[in-house]
């Protein structure tokens, strides 16, 4: 057997303690191993690369070490997954999406010295455990943003797109109306919604009476139904917010800037957490005052985006973070 | 079903023979023929905020499609029938949507849009087969469906008429309501298709 340094011993002991510690006690490794698994593909530059990058920046950052587990939407095929590393003594498991908040939980009670992370809604709270933590994010402060900023690019009269009447859909655009009516009261809004989340040529045919109707600018809250609004906004040489992809090409043309999630700040938040022992319990929302909503890169296709834009967006931010600046509930009945 | 579907094999196969070189392609008519009267899809498209669960079925002349919410969110719910003269009729009407019968299902229930067509024969000719997530699809151009202005084309399964994709006609690329490849389950009773990336 060789001899071990006294430091090596210490270092040892270190990671004998980290291992046989409970969830609640905190883990002393340098680096935590962690595990995020995710419904679909890490790279598809949407909700799945947002885990992806957040746990590279951490692993940057020497906090952690990860490894990915792609495609894991059915509950039956990712349970065994999560129990798998579990066992292996992966010190945080991450299950990304709703579609792992059950499995996450089933299989945490099985292995209270190992800290997991649930994704959710707003009952995902009210599940967690003393070695769970939970996560969901704010969609009203997505359309929020999203109109803040429309109110900054100095249009009269903005149109908003939605696709179905759902209430998630329509707490975004309460925020949107909010957002703009913040930074630009005397904007005013026309709102249609299509009723569908998939049928691109209804959202086309709706932007273009927006657009007739003097709409100067399109935000949509659709993701599916973007392609629509893009081809109807470039046909008529209107800027939009809110497309994501490419859009066939135009989204480069037409979009000046949308939403996106940034998994870091909360991912972050549980490997304090399991370091310091304060783990457990806790349910995250991810917004724009703990930048689990951030801007995505600023398309100023016609120099009408103010220079200090994600200067403002940042002091919205702090004021918001620091409880200066509130916002109000989006998700309550229409006024 | 299953001579159906042998049929439907053999139109591909005989349509490969012919092109040399060539992709193979399909009589959308011909293919229309091997089609059961029910299929299940289900899949999911990812989002930039969420992962969206879609389902679509077709029941005889009803055709159902459900989506649009991250899993565990309550999903939007459209259903529409089709007459045996190629009327469709709206039986679920999603909140805000105009279901007087003069728009077009461009999406997921282009499905119904193109058998429509199919029975009041306007649609007919052969399309290229392209390769999604391992099945066979036939992209139709939607302007050949009724649809004016068309920005996506539908693109359906060749054994089921099922809708599981969309191409962007200025890119040429699989766009907008498309099935995340590796998420696609397809039933048709009897067979299965199951994606093996």
């Amino acid at each position: 057997m060789p001899k071990l340094s006294r430091l090596q011993f210490v270092a040892g002991l270190a990671s004998a303690f980290a291992l046989v510690g409970s969830a609640g006690s905190g883990i002393a490794a340098e680096k935590l191993k962690v595990a995020v698994l995710v419904p679909g593909l890490a790279n598809d530059g949407a909700f799945n690369q947002a885990a992806l990058e957040g746990a590279k920046k951490l692993a940057d950052e020497g906090l952690i070490t990860f490894e990915i587990r792609e495609k894991q939407r059915d509950p039956a095929g990712s349970e065994p997954v999560i129990r798998q590393y579990a066992q292996r003594g992966y010190d945080l498991i991450i299950g990304h999406g709703i579609e792992l908040s059950e499995p996450i939980l089933n299989v945490a009670k099985d292995f209270p010295k190992v800290h997991f992370a649930a994704s959710g809604g707003p009952d995902l709270a009210g599940k967690l455990t003393a070695n769970t933590d939970g996560w969901t994010y704010d969609f009203a402060q997505y359309g929020y943003l999203s109109g803040w900023v429309a109110g900054k690019l100095g249009v009269s009269k903005v149109g908003s797109l939605g696709g179905p009447q759902l209430p998630f859909i329509l707490a975004a655009h309460k925020g949107f109306k909010g957002g703009l009516q913040e930074t630009d009261p005397s904007a005013t809004v026309i709102e249609v919604y299509t009723g569908s989340f998939d049928d691109v040529q209804k959202a086309a045919e709706a932007t273009k009476g927006l657009i007739a109707q003097g709409a100067e600018l399109i935000w949509t809250s659709g993701d599916g139904i973007g392609n629509g609004v893009a081809a109807a906004a470039e046909q008529a040489g209107i800027h939009t917010l809110g497309v994501t992809g490419s859009a066939g090409g135009l989204a480069q043309k037409v979009n000046i800037v949308s939403v996106e999630l940034n998994m870091y700040p909360t991912f972050r938040a549980y490997v304090d957490a399991a370091k310091d022992g304060s783990f457990g319990k806790k349910f995250f929302v991810s917004g724009l005052a703990n930048k689990g909503l951030v801007l995505t890169p600023i398309n100023d296709i016609d120099k009408r985006v103010p220079a200090d834009l994600q200067k403002q967006v940042d002091a919205l931010v702090g004021q918001l973070a620091s409880g200066a600046k509130t916002l109000p509930d989006f998700y309550g009945p229409a006024k | 079903m299953v001579k159906w579907l042998t049929m439907a094999i053999a139109i591909v196969g005989l349509a490969s023979a012919c092109a040399v070189e060539a992709a193979p392609t399909v009589d959308i008519s011909e293919a229309a023929v091997s089609w059961g009267t029910r299929f299940i899809l289900i899949g999911t498209k990812t989002e930039p905020t969420y992962v969206e669960h879609i389902s679509l079925a077709r029941d005889g002349d009803l055709f159902i499609l459900q989506g649009g919410a991250p899993a565990g969110m309550a999903p939007s719910r459209e259903s529409i029938a089709l007459d045996a003269n190629g009327t469709l009729r709206h039986v679920d009407c999603p909140p805000a949507m105009n279901c007087d019968g003069t728009d077009l299902p461009s999406g997921f229930l282009a499905s119904a849009t193109m058998l429509a067509a199919l029975r009041q024969q306007r649609l007919s000719g052969r399309f290229p087969v392209v390769s999604y997530a391992g099945l066979e699809l036939i992209c139709i151009p939607a302007d050949r469906l009724g649809v004016q202005d068309a920005v996506l084309d539908p693109c359906v399964e060749v054994h089921s008429g099922a809708v599981i994709a969309q191409r962007h006609r200025r890119s040429g690329e699989f766009d907008g309501p498309s099935l995340d490849p590796w998420s696609i389950s397809l039933s048709i009773p009897d067979h299965q298709f199951a994606p093996s990336m």
